[in-house]
Formats: C-alpha cells, sequence, structure tokens
C-alpha cells in the first residue's frame, strides 16, 4: 500500500495515534488542580513548579498505543498488498452486443447472447470484461467493475430490440470504456451480424482505436431472405364530397421472388390483401391504396407482408395514423388569382379554409377591425401592395399582437407601404431583375420543416422555380430561407413577439415568378402557411428506442403526457417548460399520447423499425474496421502491465483468520487498559 | 408611577414573584428576562413604590409672579376663582448612571454553592438596575473591557427606551477573560465619565486595595457619586475546601500546593483584612460598599442601591 502525504487516510490515521498520547498527557496535567479567584491570598503557600510534558504511566501509555495500532492494522489488513489480493489484469475486454434488429434474422442475437454468457462464465481474474449493447443509443450494460455473476444476470435480462444502432458509435462507446481500463492487452470484440449499412456508415471515419485488438464476426452468407414494408405515408384527399384516403408503403424484399401477400387496414377494417408478384420488381417498390374514411374520425391502420422465405419478421408491419380533419382558417387579401386558386375551396379542402377577399372586398376592409375572435383566421396572407389601405395595415399588426401567423408577398412598394415595412423592420429596397432574365434558387435551408418534403423528388425540384423580378430585402432580425443566384434573400422567418411574420420578395403571380405553375406550388404554399401558424406541429413519426422531445401546445394545462398502447399505459413523461422527453418504446406500433390524465388523444405516435435494418445483406467488415485502428506507436507489449489491487468483498475480508486476530488483540489490550484504570482509581 | 401594571408583571404568577428562588433565576432564558425577574420580585414586595417623588407629577399652587411662564398658569381655577395661580411640578431628577462592569477572569469563579458565577451575577445586577432606572427615567450608560483586550466599550447614557435593549446585547457579548483590569478600567471611566454622574462598580474588587484606591480617589475628585457592589462567592469569603490540592490562579495562571486545612485560617485572616481596608477606603471616599454574594439574594443589592438613590437630588 502506497502511502502519500496529501492522502486525507494518513491524517486520520496520525490523529488516531496522537490522541491518546495527547489525552494521557492532559489528564496528568488536569487532575487535581483547583482553579480559585482569590489565590493572592495563599501566595505565601509553596508555588508548583511547571515541567516540561512527559509521559507519566509509560506501561498504560504503551498499552493504549499497542490497542490502538492493532485496531488500525486490523482494519488496514484486509487492503495489505499481498499475492492473495494482487492480481495481474492481462487482458481488458469490451464486447459489443449487437442488439438491432437485423440481428433477431435467424435467431442470431439469442446465440450471440448465450456466447456472451460463457464468455462471461469462463473469464478468469486476469481479464476484465465489459459489455455494450449496441441500440439506437449504445449503452454500458456490465462495467469492468460487476462481479461475474452480476454481469451474467444483466446480459441474461436483456431482451432483442427493435431498434437501429450504429457501429461507429459502439466502437466508440467500447474504445472510452478502455480508455479506463487497466489490462495490458485491450481488446473489442463484436458479436454483431455486420449488416453492410452499418460498415458503410461508418466508412471515412479518421481512425480513432489505438493499440486495441478487435475480433469482428466472420460472415457466413453474404446475405438473407427478407420481406418487409417501410414508411406508410397517408393522407386525405376530398374529391367533391368524397373524403378519401391515400395511402402509400414501401414494400421491401430481398433474396427471394416469391408472391407474399401485402395486408392493409384501417380502424380495425381489412381494406386490402392482394398477393404481389415480384418477379422481375426492384428490391422496394411504391405500394398504394384509396378508400374512402370519415374525415371527422382518427384513422388508424397497419400494413402487413407475409411470405416465405422471410427470416425477419420484425419488419413485416408498419403502422400509420391520420388525426381528423380540421381545416384552418386563412385570411386572403391578396389579388393574385394563383394564390385564390390554391386557397379555393375546390384545391384546400380539408386543409384550410380560405376566407378570399375581393377586391370589393377590399373596398370595406375596415369590417375585417371587427371580426369576433372566434372566427378569427389563424393565417393572414397579404400582398404588398394592400398595404396602401390603412385597415389593412392595422389588420397585420392586429394578427401579430393577437399571435396569428402572416405571410406577405412583397410584390409591389409603394411610399406607404415601404413605411409600414420599416415599421415592421424590413428594409425594402430597390426592385431587382436578375441580368439573365430570370434567376434560380442558390441556395435552400432544406433544414427548415417547409422544405422537408421537397428533400426527394417525389414533391417536386424546387430547383427549377424561376424568379423573374423581386424586391431587395433588408430584414435583419428574420432568418432568411432562400436565396437568389445574386445573393439576395427571397424567403424569410421572422419571429415577432406573439405571431410570425414570413415574408416572399417576390408575388405570386407570373410577372414575378413560375412558380404558381410549377408542381411544387401547392404544397410549397401548404407548408409555408403551416409555417406561418404559431402552432407547434409535431412529427409523429418515429422509430424504436429513439429519444423524443415533445413540444406541448401553449394551451394544455397538463403536467406529464402518458402514452399508451392499446391495451395498457406505456409511459410517463414530466412537462418542463412545455417539453416532455422520452425514449420511444421499443416495440412497434401506435401509441396514443395523452396529456395529463385526460382521455382525448392528442396525438399517435407511429412507431416503425428503421428501413435500413430490413436490409439482410452482410460484409466482411475488416476493411472498414481497419481504417478505425491507428497504427501502433510503439510496441504494446513494451508497455507495462498494471498492477491492480482488486476490490475485496466483505465476505473475503471477513475470510482472513489474522484480520479477526489482530481485532481481537486490539479490544483486548484496550478492556485491559479500561480494567487496569479502573483498578487504579478504586484500589478497595 | 406604579409598578403592578406593567406587561412583564403578567409574565411572572405571584407565588413566583413572592421571594428570589436561585432556581427560578437560572432557568430564566435570556438576560432581559432575568433582570425583569429580579425587579419585579423586588418590588412586588414593597408596600410602596420606590419611585414616589422622582416622576413628574403636579406637586402644589403658588401665586402668579409677573415673570411666569403663562404655559404654567391654570385656567380652570382663574375661571373658578379669579386668582391667577401656577401650578408646581416635581421635576425629573435626569440623573445619569454608568455601570462598570469587571471582566477580569477572576470573575469567572463559581463556587460549589453558588448560583451562578461572579460575572453572572455582576450582569444580571446590571441589567436589573439598568431597566430599574430606565423606568424611572434616568439615563444610564455601561462601561467595560470586552474580549480580553484592553479596549474599553463605552455606551453613552441615555433615556431612551432601546437603550436597555443596547445594554443588554453588550452585557451578553461579555466574557470575563484576562488579568487584573479594574484599575485600568477606572482610568478609562475618569477618562470617559465627564459629567457629574453616579457610578456603580460591579467587580470583585479582587486586586490590591492601593492600585484602585488612586482611581477611585480620582473619580471622586471629578464629583461623581460612586456606588460599589462588591460580589463575592462563599469560597472567596470562607475557604470550606478540605483535601489537599493543586490551587490555579484564574487571572494569572500561578499554582500553588495547597493544604486548605492548614491554610484556611491564614487565608481568612488575610482576606479580612483585605475587606477591612476595602471598607475603609470606601467609607473615607463616601462611596456606599455593599457585598453581592454569589450564593445569596441579589435583591439586597437592589435594596441597597435604591436607597442610595433616594440620597441623590
Amino acid at each position: 500500500m502506497s502511502f502519500a502525504f496529501y492522502y486525507p487516510l494518513i491524517w486520520l490515521g496520525a490523529a488516531a495515534v496522537a490522541a491518546p498520547i495527547w489525552l494521557h498527557l492532559r489528564r496528568r496535567i488536569d487532575s487535581n488542580v483547583v482553579r480559585f479567584s482569590a489565590l493572592q491570598f495563599l501566595d505565601d503557600q509553596p508555588a508548583v513548579r511547571r515541567r516540561s510534558l512527559s509521559p507519566r504511566d509509560l506501561p498504560l501509555l504503551l498499552l493504549r498505543i499497542a490497542g490502538l495500532l492493532l485496531l488500525v492494522a486490523a482494519f488496514a489488513w484486509p487492503y495489505r498488498p499481498d499475492v492473495e489480493t494482487e492480481v495481474l489484469i492481462e487482458e481488458s475486454r469490451v464486447t459489443i452486443l449487437d442488439n438491432t434488429l437485423s440481428h433477431q434474422a435467424e435467431g442470431k442475437f439469442e446465440e450471440a447472447r448465450a456466447l456472451l454468457l460463457e464468455e462471461l462464465k469462463g473469464a478468469g481474474r486476469t481479464a476484465q470484461i465489459a459489455v455494450v449493447e449496441l441500440t439506437a443509443l449504445p449503452r454500458v450494460v456490465v462495467g469492468f467493475g460487476d462481479r461475474p455473476e452480476e454481469a451474467a444476470d444483466k446480459v441474461r435480462a436483456l431482451r432483442p430490440s427493435h431498434q437501429r444502432g450504429s457501429y461507429l458509435a459502439a466502437f466508440r462507446t467500447a474504445d472510452g470504456l478502455l480508455d479506463q481500463s487497466l489490462g495490458r492487452k485491450k481488446r473489442i470484440i463484436l458479436l454483431g451480424d455486420s449488416q453492410t449499412n452499418q460498415w458503410n456508415e461508418g466508412l471515412h471515419i479518421p481512425p480513432f482505436l489505438e493499440r486495441i485488438e478487435l475480433t469482428l464476426p466472420t460472415v457466413t452468407a453474404p446475405g438473407a431472405a427478407n420481406f418487409a414494408v417501410h414508411e406508410p405515408s397517408v393522407r386525405r384527399v376530398f374529391l367533391g364530397e368524397q373524403a378519401i384516403v391515400e395511402a402509400s408503403v414501401r414494400l421491401f424484399h430481398l433474396g427471394t421472388t416469391t408472391s407474399p401477400t401485402v395486408t392493409l387496414s384501417a380502424n380495425g377494417n381489412e381494406i386490402v390483401r392482394r398477393e404481389v408478384d415480384l418477379t422481375g420488381q426492384p428490391e422496394v417498390m411504391t405500394l398504394s391504396a384509396q378508400w374512402e374514411a370519415d374525415p371527422n374520425q382518427w384513422l388508424r391502420g397497419e400494413v402487413r407482408v407475409d411470405g416465405k422465405p422471410d427470416t425477419l419478421e420484425g419488419d413485416n408491419r408498419a403502422f400509420f395514423s391520420l388525426p381528423p380533419v380540421r381545416e384552418i382558417k386563412v385570411d386572403l387579401l391578396a389579388r393574385s388569382p394563383f394564390l385564390q386558386t390554391a386557397l379555393s375551396p375546390e384545391i384546400a379542402r380539408g386543409r384550410w379554409k380560405a376566407r378570399v377577399l375581393s377586391l370589393e372586398d377590399l373596398k370595406t376592409v375596415e369590417n375585417l377591425k371587427t371580426v369576433p375572435p372566434d372566427d378569427e383566421a389563424d393565417v393572414l396572407c397579404i400582398e404588398s401592395q394592400l398595404l396602401e389601405t390603412a385597415p389593412a395595415r392595422d389588420r397585420v399588426l392586429h394578427c401579430l399582437n393577437q399571435g396569428k401567423g402572416v405571410v406577405l408577398w412583397v410584390n409591389r412598394i409603394t411610399t406607404v407601404a415601404k413605411g409600414f415595412l420599416r415599421e415592421l423592420g424590413i428594409d425594402a429596397q430597390e426592385e431587382v431583375t436578375p441580368a439573365a432574365g430570370a434567376s434560380g434558387f442558390r441556395y435552400i435551408f432544406s433544414e427548415h420543416p417547409v422544405f422537408h418534403p421537397f428533400r426527394s423528388a417525389d414533391s417536386g425540384d424546387l430547383m427549377e422555380i424561376r424568379v423573374h423580378k423581386y424586391r431587395r430585402l433588408k430584414v435583419p432580425e428574420a432568418v432568411p430561407l432562400v436565396f437568389s443566384e445574386a445573393g439576395d434573400a427571397l424567403l424569410f422567418e421572422q419571429p415577432k413577439s406573439k405571431g410570425k411574420l414570413l415574408i416572399a420578395a417576390f408575388g405570386m403571380n407570373r410577372d414575378d415568378t413560375n412558380w404558381p405553375i410549377h408542381p411544387t406550388f401547392i404544397p410549397f404554399l401548404d407548408r409555408w402557411l403551416h409555417a406561418a401558424r404559431t402552432e407547434i406541429v409535431m412529427p409523429t413519426a418515429y422509430q424504436p428506442g429513439e429519444v423524443c422531445v415533445w413540444n406541448v401546445p401553449p394551451d394544455v394545462a397538463a403536467s406529464e403526457i402518458v402514452l399508451r398502447d392499446a391495451e395498457r399505459e406505456v409511459l410517463r413523461a414530466p412537462l418542463e417548460e412545455g417539453r416532455a422527453r422520452f425514449t420511444v418504446p421499443d416495440a412497434p406500433g401506435l401509441y396514443a399520447l395523452h396529456y395529463g390524465e385526460s382521455t382525448e388523444i392528442g396525438r399517435f405516435l407511429e412507431v416503425n423499425p428503421a428501413p435500413d435494418e430490413s436490409w439482410l445483406t452482410y460484409t466482411a467488415p475488416e476493411t472498414t474496421a481497419e481504417t478505425w485502428c491507428r497504427p501502433a506507436a510503439n510496441d504494446p507489449a513494451a508497455s507495462s502491465a498494471e498492477t491492480v489491487k482488486m476490490d475485496l468483498a466483505p465476505s473475503e475480508i471477513l475470510r482472513q483468520k489474522l484480520w479477526w486476530w489482530l481485532l481481537l488483540a486490539g479490544l483486548a489490550a484496550l478492556l485491559t487498559e479500561t480494567g487496569w484504570l479502573a483498578l487504579r482509581k478504586d484500589p478497595a | 408611577m406604579t409598578t403592578g401594571d406593567s406587561p412583564t408583571s403578567a409574565v411572572f404568577s405571584a407565588s413566583l414573584l413572592r421571594r428570589f428562588d436561585p432556581n427560578v433565576l437560572s432557568a430564566l432564558g435570556g438576560l432581559d428576562l432575568k433582570a425583569r425577574y429580579l425587579v419585579e420580585g423586588f418590588l412586588s414586595g414593597r408596600h410602596q413604590s420606590p419611585f414616589h417623588g422622582f416622576s413628574v407629577e403636579f406637586s402644589e399652587y403658588r401665586d402668579y409672579l409677573p415673570g411666569d411662564d403663562l404655559r404654567h398658569l391654570d385656567w380652570n381655577l382663574y375661571a373658578r376663582s379669579d386668582r391667577l395661580c401656577i401650578r408646581k411640578y416635581t421635576q425629573e431628577t435626569n440623573v445619569r448612571f454608568h455601570m462598570i462592569c469587571d471582566t477580569s477572569a477572576s470573575m469567572a469563579y463559581r463556587g460549589s454553592a453558588a448560583w451562578g458565577t461572579k460575572f453572572q451575577v455582576a450582569r444580571i445586577l446590571a441589567a436589573a438596575l439598568t431597566w430599574l432606572l430606565l423606568r424611572q427615567n434616568d439615563a444610564v450608560g455601561l462601561l467595560s473591557l470586552g474580549g480580553g483586550d484592553e479596549v474599553p466599550e463605552f455606551i453613552r447614557p441615555s433615556q431612551k427606551p432601546s437603550q436597555f435593549g443596547l445594554l443588554l446585547r453588550q452585557l451578553e457579548r461579555l466574557h470575563p477573560a484576562g488579568g487584573a483590569r479594574l484599575s485600568a478600567l477606572l482610568g478609562h471611566a475618569t477618562r470617559l465619565i465627564h459629567r457629574r454622574s453616579m457610578v456603580v462598580f460591579l467587580s470583585d474588587l479582587l486586586e490590591p486595595a492601593q492600585s484602585i484606591a488612586t482611581a477611585f480617589e480620582h473619580l471622586r475628585f471629578l464629583g461623581h457619586e460612586c456606588m460599589i457592589l462588591q460580589i463575592l462567592d462563599r469560597d472567596e469569603i470562607e475557604f470550606p475546601f478540605s483535601d489537599g490540592n493543586v490551587f490555579e490562579d484564574l487571572e494569572t495562571g500561578s499554582r500553588r500546593f495547597v493544604a486548605p486545612r492548614a491554610a484556611r485560617e491564614r487565608y481568612l485572616q488575610r482576606f479580612q483584612a483585605f475587606m477591612e481596608e476595602q471598607r475603609e477606603l470606601f467609607q473615607r471616599l463616601e462611596m456606599p460598599h455593599c457585598v453581592v454574594r454569589t450564593d445569596g439574594d441579589p435583591q439586597q443589592a437592589l435594596a441597597r442601591f435604591l436607597s442610595e438613590r433616594k440620597r441623590l437630588p
């Protein structure tokens, strides 16, 4: 055992040894002394000469010290370094147990778990073992300090999950653990299926593993047959009086050309069941269906695929939901026929309830100031040329102050409009006509929710939009979302104190842009108006084990959110500052989200496995894994082995006989001292 | 002025106030309560208010003389009898009192029969006298040496009701420490007390008489009225020790081997001589001198004090 003077225990020990000596000397001094106030009348009495302090009852003092030393020795004995209590840690080992959905194929997870249990059982005292479970967030299941029995119990308790995890994240976690380990040799063992797309995620990563050996799984087959359904998508369409649900789902198949059966059911009814002939079909194909559904009811459904051979069943179902239709009110103060048409009931039904105001209406626009609160629109869509009228300007301010959204199309700048825009924090400058006659978009803030649908080509390509004319705007407080080729911002988002202001530097007419005749127009307008609303629209599609931060609408008075599946309550998460943070359940399915104890369903969360987990193609991992390893700077064998004292369990301490003898001897010495003192004080 | 209407009197029951009980005094928390207990108990045993004649009250009429203050003219009497009379009052005395509390280490002594240390007795007496004096509109101040240093802590006399709390806080902060310091304290008193005042000493006076005599003479020369409350323990007066022991001086720390039985007679002789010397000194200087025993009733000291107070204008 090493001592250091800055180690607090040594000072405690020193104090324990010094205390009896000090008490011994003090007691000798203070005994039989009367402190008196009138000693001046006794100054003829002999004075006491002060002597230097010296031990008096030497045997008593020695006995006290011996007793204490024995007690200290007894308590310190179990920690004395010797052959019994020291071991040499030869190897530190971290096993990554792949617990992603793909590893469930052909019972591989159970095999890996059994293998790990064997390894834990067979590990000697010279090896440290930790276990990292690879899930959405890799977690340390067994630490280096855990006892073998506890470690085995923890591993045995692991259940197959439906999550998607990253090999890279798991290796980084393992590396972090090995940094703190004591073994001379460090090793990471991967018990996984070596899925190709998981390794591909880690390509081009700079090396981060140093002097660590890797034991990777061997790949026996390049892939396995699998059917899956992914990414269900549903929306309501109104055709005249008909309310139709349009659903689409991606059918995935790998390594087989048989004909699986796809079943679509909604609200407990089977909508369609069909065999799909996969001969000559690509691995991913989109299936669509339409059916009539009550727009005022929640729609809950699932798509299921059944076929043989299928090595992974966990990805055979995909769940979807749709809330009842609630039309959002929008006031349209615009002369653009494209905006008026796009928001007409024929097109916007089920999504937007527009109050399109004609030129005649604008003449009596004062009436808008007296709209009852219940009838107020959520969004005001206005063109800048109409800001000439005072009621229109008042309306804009009113909406922003009431927490509503305003969508402003700057199609013309007049002096009055310019002044008003300045009041809103917008510096409207000159009109710009691109040199080439039209300008495309140079940059689009694609992370913004407005542009999410346009990331895939299905919703159209925004880069095809051309702007012929726009107004140069400087809005210091706004976030620019789209820039022209000349670098001028064209779309802005400006959060105001309560409401939200979205600004476009051009009008939606043919003179300014070709957007109104582009396929992206209606979807964009829909998203643009939604973005103007201050209501928080949360995504509802999640993957198992994903961490979700749920923003609760401000009008909800609840202290927690409750998640329930069809049968029982799954979790509760407290609300903090209007947000709840929770981990999405591991099992795929539909989960009803309630605010507090309310029985009303707030939303349905659709939990579906990650599509990547269905790709059961495997690859030899060496190439990728080797790029993660740094070349060894020196010989690992040259590094000194670290001698480590093992933590002793109480049972092991109590097994040491000498410890008991020391303890008894110490107590006996102190008992003798007490008896001796008692005899001396009371000779009788 | 009466004493029975004060709020504190309700705190103590009649039986409690009947006579001094050291156990009751010890059980009371806070110097404030202890002081009031002592004073209330003392006053309840008297049939006549000790404050008669001190307060502002009507005395007699006399005829108006040109130049008299018209504010004191009794207009009612003039209306009834057509006589111009002036109301006469007994005015406030407004005497300034200075409590001087000895905080030398010897004051920390508490004998086996005492109900408190000498310092505790001194502190309670000082608090009780302060309260008593403030009730009759006298100004009270305090001088002491606190915390073992030689820096005097001086509270100027005042009649304000808040003065009682101020003095109590100061008294509670004091603790006996250090060597003989009475002569130093007297030196500070002659320097700090300028106007003619009444000075009350609370000390055991266990210092050589010649060393303090000069300071007392100086005080007297300055015109101050002085009263000495000498606080002693039974052990100091009777020396009741029996076993052979080592005696250590509380102030100097010096030690002596003492065989009490053999030394007792000599001790008592020397102590009596010391006390006689003190008595002569205070008699010569016309300073009332009262011995307060820590095992006795401190109310006697209060009675003695009040009789001396009456002597003052």
